[in-house]
């Protein structure tokens, strides 16, 4: 588990710290502006389908290099905005924490 | 061509085996996907069955972050000349496995390393017989017909990301899939053919590396005839 300074960050807080920067580089939206609650999908959405390709092509290098896990990205409910665990930088990141306690 | 890397499903025979053959005498490195071993190949070959998820997301894997992989050609197919009514739903449901979902699940495999090489082909294979409505047919018809407009909406999908996605749908073509097809229904199906003569796999080659090109950037979503029709 890497430190920041003396701050020990969980596999949950690095999903959400990469997310949030990937993010803001996508999107150039500030990252004051943003949080776990930034809409992924639906009609809040700060990225258009084709930014969240890009952000989940990333997220899964993120995962496989630093998480050390490996997964596929198709789901049922990938985009339903009530359902999926796309919908929001805080869902995706605990899917991601899920996937890696599986 | 060392950079590039083309994935070849129905590698073992037929159009895919081919297509593969050329590419790699081409240059490019060619990954075949296959069930079967095949001795002679000179190319790489994996073994998957294109309509088994798991497997071939087991199999191709390690290629999701190779950024040589410049395209896909699914090629695997299988045809059963029969009633609908006298087909078995084992044949149905393989003869839909294969062709469709096949061509949907290596897609959907594939489409990571060529988004993030920032562009590619994806050339799937129909038929001659979705257009004419061949009568005997209607399963592997059918099949095809959900690859083409399986085709056109991919194409949309991933055009932002500089994939093209085309289909080749050949008249008859002498290969295994139509080696047990009596000569005359073959003659009667060429006969309806804009250009009226079997085609020959080198034919079918040419549009192959016409699709591959950079020239052909701006053709995407598109159903070509082999012989018109």
């Amino acid at each position: 588990m890497p430190l920041k300074g003396w701050v020990v960050l969980t596999k949950r807080e690095q999903t959400v710290t990469f997310l949030l920067q990937e993010v803001c580089t996508i999107t150039e939206i500030p990252l004051s502006s943003l949080s776990e609650q930034t809409q992924l999908i639906g009609s809040s959405a700060v990225l258009s389908s084709l930014r969240l390709v890009e952000l989940l092509l990333a997220l899964e290098e993120f995962a496989e290099d630093t998480l050390k896990l490996r997964f596929d990205w198709s789901s049922d409910s990938a985009m339903s905005e009530a359902r999926s665990s796309f919908r929001t930088i805080g869902s995706l990141a605990d899917h991601i924490v899920r996937l890696k306690a599986d | 061509m060392d950079n590039r890397t083309i994935v070849v499903t129905g590698a073992s025979r037929g159009i895919g085996r081919y297509c593969a053959d050329q590419l790699h005498s081409a240059g490019y490195r060619v990954i075949g996907i296959a069930r079967h071993f095949d001795p002679g190949a000179v190319f790489e070959i994996r073994f998957a069955d294109v309509s088994d998820h798991e497997s071939l997301y087991r199999t191709l894997q390690d290629i999701r972050r190779d950024t040589t992989v410049c395209g896909l050609i699914n090629a695997a197919g299988i045809a059963s000349m029969n009633l609908l009514l006298t087909t078995p739903p084992e044949t149905i449901r393989r003869i839909v496995e294969t062709n469709l979902l096949g061509t949907i699940y290596c897609s959907q495999v594939v489409a990571p390393a060529l988004i993030r090489r920032g562009g590619g082909r994806i050339i799937n294979f129909s038929t001659i017989a979705v257009s004419i409505g061949l009568q005997g047919e209607s399963v592997y018809v059918g099949s095809k017909a959900g690859v083409e407009g399986f085709s056109r909406s991919l194409a949309r999908e991933l055009a932002p990301h500089g994939i093209t996605v085309n289909v080749i749908a050949p008249g008859p073509v002498d290969t295994d899939l139509i080696a047990k097809v009596p000569t005359e229904k073959i003659q009667a199906i060429v006969n309806r053919q804009v250009i009226p003569h079997k085609a020959s796999l080198e034919d079918i080659f040419k549009l192959v590396m016409m699709l591959l090109s950079p020239e052909s950037s701006m053709l995407s979503g598109q159903v070509f005839h082999v012989g018109g029709v």
